[in-house]
């Protein structure tokens, strides 16, 4: 903004003020009752109120204060945003008598005005000089080079991963690292669909359930192997996929969504209500655990089902973990198959019609290409990983019930896919570590997961609606990397300018 | 017959509840083409709302209960659709004219984050009211002595509703924010081009939708006297299938899909299974969507080229 | 109906309705198998609507679409969409154009050959193993692709997003995808709109090489008549979903009927004797001629 373009304090202030107070009006509205009241067990099991005003006071003086200090770094007052937002932190820090929770969102909050206000002071707009990059296309960038160096990116992480259990040998972290790592298979699965084909899939963990029952029901009557149900597993998924995508692949985006929301929810209380069959709500214990492979077994005997036991076959010292370190390497393959797969499919024709259908699904059709025979093998190849993911869940859980595949579950592993960038198979391992290796290293902050989840979903569509890392990169180039160089985003108008 | 009968009145309250949250759907639908994933979770909140209102208004001593249903219908409706308004304003409207799904992932979003901010703020064990309206009618007396019954809250329930739908078409139809609304369903570019202030008509559908849910949180919590934080999920989902029944974007076919879906789940309770009431009407959800998208009342959508 | 040596496409009393509206009704006409075959017509009049049921996106309502390939009739109206284009051979554009803007020009023009390709890849198997036979199928892909990015001059531009091209650009591309589908005939929507005269020009060669070269019947939907005139064999004209000429550029251009369409009915007749009195006055005074 030019200088003399730019409003005095004076002109500015009203407006401020108006939309300062505008939003602590309608925080006061929202708070009031949800915060305000608090509705406790009181005398004969009824309900009676507890009030928290001086809680839904901080939040309207905390909206009103950073609506104040965001509005005025917007109209180019950089150094009263700032100090707002320094008198915001400052003064949640020390006022005496705040919650801590409270005093948490006060800094944070105060942090936010603050370097908003930095971020603006540090790259003034001038008339001599293009605009500074926004905060989105500086995100673009790094999504650029993490993907053009996706190769070494790649490579570490895999070499990562396969130290990991040497680096921190002890149950819990290895548990952690099987944990993500089935939530990143789980993410890679759902990429095909979701990521490639632009179908936005609500029911995957349907396809989760279906390989988890189909190992646990299989183990329980016909006492198959871990080995030959993994297999099976995938099938079976695919198979479900298969028949339930059949009908619905000719629904329109949001429809096709709410549909297969519904199917995942079909299953679950199929899952829960047939208790003959499934166990009902009890669902299945004791699944047997995965030999290896077939030739040894995790036992502390030295022989156990005519099978020599793991550590005396490799004459070592026996230990719980080893069975752990050996399923942690297990999904480790799994899911690194199921990335091989994507990135090779992706440069084939299926996988360039995906992102054709995803593009525009009318012109695909003008092109000769069946809509519907490519999506239903998305849907099936992207079921038929999630069947193998939850067999393997089933066999690490030893335990599994229809609790454990909830719509919930659905949108965790859609937050991973969204959250790390549609298509982008390094923002899911990102996603993956942020959401499910985070919370639980900060046990504390358990209780707020899902709420930081849901706001993190909001904040990331809005502020990069294809995910952090989203970035596509040509499957096949005419000219190589080095090639003529293609414009920036918006290079068009450019081009157009110039003509 | 006396069964049958009391599965039809208690149907058509359910209904009446599904109408009024699929109303929200469907306007927000018909103007901006999204599915609101979080109107749901603005029904629970509704229910919440009321049930503090409630719970105020006893702690306060005002006992007549006209008076108390009277604020605490438009407190609820008020402080409801305050909850509309900012989700519209911080999920969606950023996203509008971004990357098709982004909305949609958006309100998912939305959706957690609503539920697990009542769950934080208020525990999340479900909330029982005791029951605030007694007795009613009996209208038919089977020799085994099961009697139809009608309650008073049933036909309050049921001429509220009607009430509100006869009010609303006319706002709709009648008044020109009516005309505005639908000008922006038509083409926002053109609305916009001549004078219609396009985000504001937005944020009022919002409103109006979350002001409607509010209701039907208040009777949802008067008629089963319990509510929890994810109450929403369900019902919401349920009241989205009734919209689509009734064909999307149609205000008279929310009512009646929300009616349908009423009465097939207490018909399908009361004869079949409870188990898979929740299966009876996802299966209503996708047998419709496949073979007639449009609805019973909608107009067919053509494949635009 | 003029009988057309050699038909391609035979359209015989399509009628397509949409509720109470019957945006074309019974027209019959022939496109040759050589030939540059323009439909034109005011805005409104069907022809877009027309070539939704001839590539398959609508279903018409009566009629019949017979289309000669390699001595074989395809029934089109009763083709499902996709096969339109990948066994009949009928490819199109869209008039407000359709590219997979995220995509590179190069990918958009492989997944124009997605058939082909796919049955090279053994349905992705003999890709996924990276068999030579796929290998070489690709290549010969790319290499199809080439020759249609020289054609339209977009080589340089290969590896852009197609989405950041400048418009006259966008397209020739869609052009080029649509001919990287081998059709034996193409349907152009409106190929020249907003294009500026030199761009106008090269779509003239472009469109009639496409003609010789490659002994692809064009049919093309209009309005800049700069096009039409020049590079049609023949033209028919729609007006309110009816035929109401068909012939050479020529006789089109002085059919009185396709005059009156353009130019609507003489009026004089419908003015109030009063103004008509005021306006012949005026047009007196002031020395002009009355309108």
């Amino acid at each position: 903004m030019d200088a003399q373009l730019r409003p005095s304090v004076d002109e500015a202030l009203p407006r401020v003020g108006r939309e300062a107070a505008l939003a602590g009006l309608i925080t006061l509205a929202l708070t009031a009752t949800m915060v305000g009241l608090h509705t406790v067990p009181g005398e004969q099991s009824r309900l009676t109120l507890e009030f928290r005003f001086p809680e839904v006071i901080m939040a309207v003086v905390l909206v009103f204060f950073g609506r104040l200090g965001l509005s005025f770094t917007r109209e180019g007052f950089g150094t009263y945003g700032l100090a707002i937002g320094i008198v915001i932190a400052l003064g949640s820090l020390f006022f005496p008598g705040l919650a801590s929770i409270v005093q948490i969102l006060g800094v944070g909050a105060g942090a936010i005005v603050a370097i908003n206000a930095l971020w603006k002071i540090a790259r003034p707009v001038r008339p001599d000089r293009p605009l500074p990059k926004s905060s989105a296309q500086m995100m673009d960038d790094v999504a650029a080079w993490v993907q053009r160096k996706s190769v070494p990116i790649g490579g570490a992480g895999i070499v990562f991963a396969i130290a990991l259990p040497w680096l921190f040998p002890d149950r819990s972290s290895v548990d952690l690292a099987t944990l993500v790592m089935t939530y990143i298979m789980l993410g890679w699965g759902l990429n095909i669909i979701v990521g490639l084909a632009g179908l936005l899939d609500l029911g995957y963990v349907a396809f989760y359930a279906v390989g988890a029952y189909s190992y646990g029901l299989l183990a329980q009557y016909f006492d198959f192997s871990f080995w030959l149900c993994l297999p099976l597993a995938g099938i079976l998924a695919a198979f479900a996929g298969l028949i339930l995508g059949f009908p619905v692949l000719r629904l329109r985006g949001d429809y096709f969504a709410i549909v297969t929301l519904g199917f995942g929810e079909i299953i679950r209380v199929v899952l829960q209500n047939w208790s003959t069959f499934t166990g009902g709500p009890d669902g299945i214990a004791s699944i047997p655990r995965p030999s290896f492979f077939g030739i040894a077994e995790f036992t502390s005997a030295p022989e156990a089902d005519g099978l020599p036991s793991f550590h005396t076959l490799f004459g070592l010292e026996f230990t719980p973990l080893h069975r752990l370190i050996f399923l942690y390497y297990l999904i480790l393959v799994l899911a690194l198959i199921v990335n091989a797969v994507s990135l090779r499919v992706r440069k084939l024709p299926l996988g360039r019609s995906w992102e054709a259908l995803r593009e525009d699904d009318v012109a695909c059709q003008s092109l000769g290409i069946n809509r519907r025979n490519i999506k239903l093998a998305a849907f099936t190849i992207s079921a038929m990983f999630g069947g193998f993911a939850g067999s393997f869940f089933a066999t690490r859980q030893g335990f599994i019930s229809p609790e454990s595949f909830t719509f919930i579950e659905s949108a965790i592993v859609l937050a991973i896919v969204v959250l790390g960038g549609m298509g982008s198979q390094t923002g899911v391992v990102l996603a993956a570590i942020l959401i499910i290796g985070l919370p639980e290293l900060f046990r504390e902050l358990e209780e707020y997961r899902m709420l930081i989840f849901g706001a993190a979903m909001v904040i990331i569509m809005v502020w990069r609606p294809r995910g952090l890392l989203a970035h596509r990169e040509p499957t096949v180039r005419l000219h190589g990397r080095h090639g003529p160089k293609a414009p920036p985003k918006g290079g068009q108008a450019q081009e157009v300018a110039a003509e | 017959m006396e069964y049958f009968l009391q599965q039809l009145i208690n149907g058509l309250t359910l209904g009446a509840i599904y109408g009024l949250i699929a109303i929200g759907y469907t306007m927000v639908y018909g103007i901006i083409g999204m599915i609101n994933f979080a109107h749901g979770d603005i029904f629970m909140i509704g229910a919440f709302i009321s049930l503090m209102g409630f719970l105020l208004l006893g702690i306060l001593g005002v006992g007549w209960l006209p008076l108390t249903l009277l604020i605490v219908l438009i407190a609820s409706m008020m402080l409801t659709a305050a909850y509309g308004w900012t989700v519209e304003r911080l999920a969606y409207r950023p996203l509008r004219g971004s990357f098709r799904l982004a909305p949609l992932i958006s309100a998912i979003g939305m959706s957690l984050f609503l539920q697990n901010y009542v769950q934080l703020l208020q525990g999340a064990r479900a909330k029982p009211l005791p029951p605030v309206i007694e007795g009613g009618f009996e209208l038919m007396r089977r020799p085994d002595g099961f009697a139809a019954t009608i309650s008073y809250l049933q036909i309050l329930i049921i001429v509220l509703t009607v009430v509100l739908m006869i009010a609303f078409t006319f706002l709709i139809q009648r008044t020109s924010l009516g005309r505005q609304q639908r000008s922006c369903e038509q083409d926002k570019t053109m609305a916009a081009l001549i004078g219609v202030n396009v985000d504001r008509t937005i944020s009022i559908t919002f409103v109006m939708g979350a002001a409607l849910a509010a209701v039907a949180g208040l009777v949802y919590l008067m008629r089963y006297g319990v509510i929890d934080f994810f109450e929403g999920f369900l019902v919401g989902i349920k009241a989205f299938t009734a919209a689509v029944l009734g064909g999307i974007g149609s205000l008279p076919g929310a009512m009646l899909g929300g009616l349908l879906i009423g009465l097939i789940e207490a018909l399908w309770s009361g004869y079949f299974s409870v188990q898979y009431k929740d299966v009876a009407v996802f299966g209503i959800l996708v047998l419709v969507l496949i073979f007639r998208p449009s609805g019973l009342l909608g107009k067919p959508e053509i494949e635009k080229v | 109906m003029i009988e057309v040596q050699n038909p391609i496409l035979t359209v015989d009393h399509l009628t397509m309705r949409f509720g109470g509206l019957t945006a074309v009704d019974g027209v019959s006409f022939q496109a040759g198998a050589g030939d540059i075959t323009a439909v034109i017509g005011p805005n409104g009049a069907g022809k877009t609507t027309m070539f939704n049921c001839l590539t398959g996106f609508y279903k018409a309502t009566e009629g019949r679409l017979a289309l000669q390939r390699n001595g074989t009739t395809h029934y089109l109206e009763r083709m499902e969409g996709h096969l339109i284009a990948a066994r009949a051979g009928v490819a199109r554009t869209f008039q407000n154009i359709r590219l997979f803007a995220n995509m590179s020009v190069l990918e958009n023009l492989l997944v124009a050959q997605h058939n082909k390709l796919m049955k090279a890849s053994g349905y992705s198997i003999a890709g996924l193993l990276g068999l030579p036979s796929f290998r070489k199928a690709e290549q010969e892909g790319i290499e199809l692709a080439r020759y249609w990015l020289d054609k339209v001059r977009l080589t340089d531009r290969a590896d852009w997003e197609a989405g950041n091209l400048p418009y006259g650009d966008q397209r020739r591309l869609e052009i080029a995808r649509a001919m990287c589908t081998d059709p034996c005939l193409l349907c152009l929507d409106e190929p020249a709109a907003g294009l500026n005269p030199r761009e106008t020009a090269e779509l003239n060669d472009l469109i009639l090489s496409i003609r010789s070269d490659h002994q692809v019947g064009v049919l093309l939907i209009e309005h800049d008549m700069s096009v039409v005139m020049k590079i049609s064999d023949h033209v028919i004209v729609l007006d309110y979903g009816q035929k109401i000429a068909d012939g050479a550029p020529e006789e089109v251009r002085n059919d009185p009927a396709v005059i009156r369409a353009y130019l609507g009915e003489e009026e004089d007749d419908e003015l109030p004797p009063e103004v008509a009195a005021d306006l012949a006055r005026d047009a007196e005074e002031h020395g002009g001629r009355a309108p």
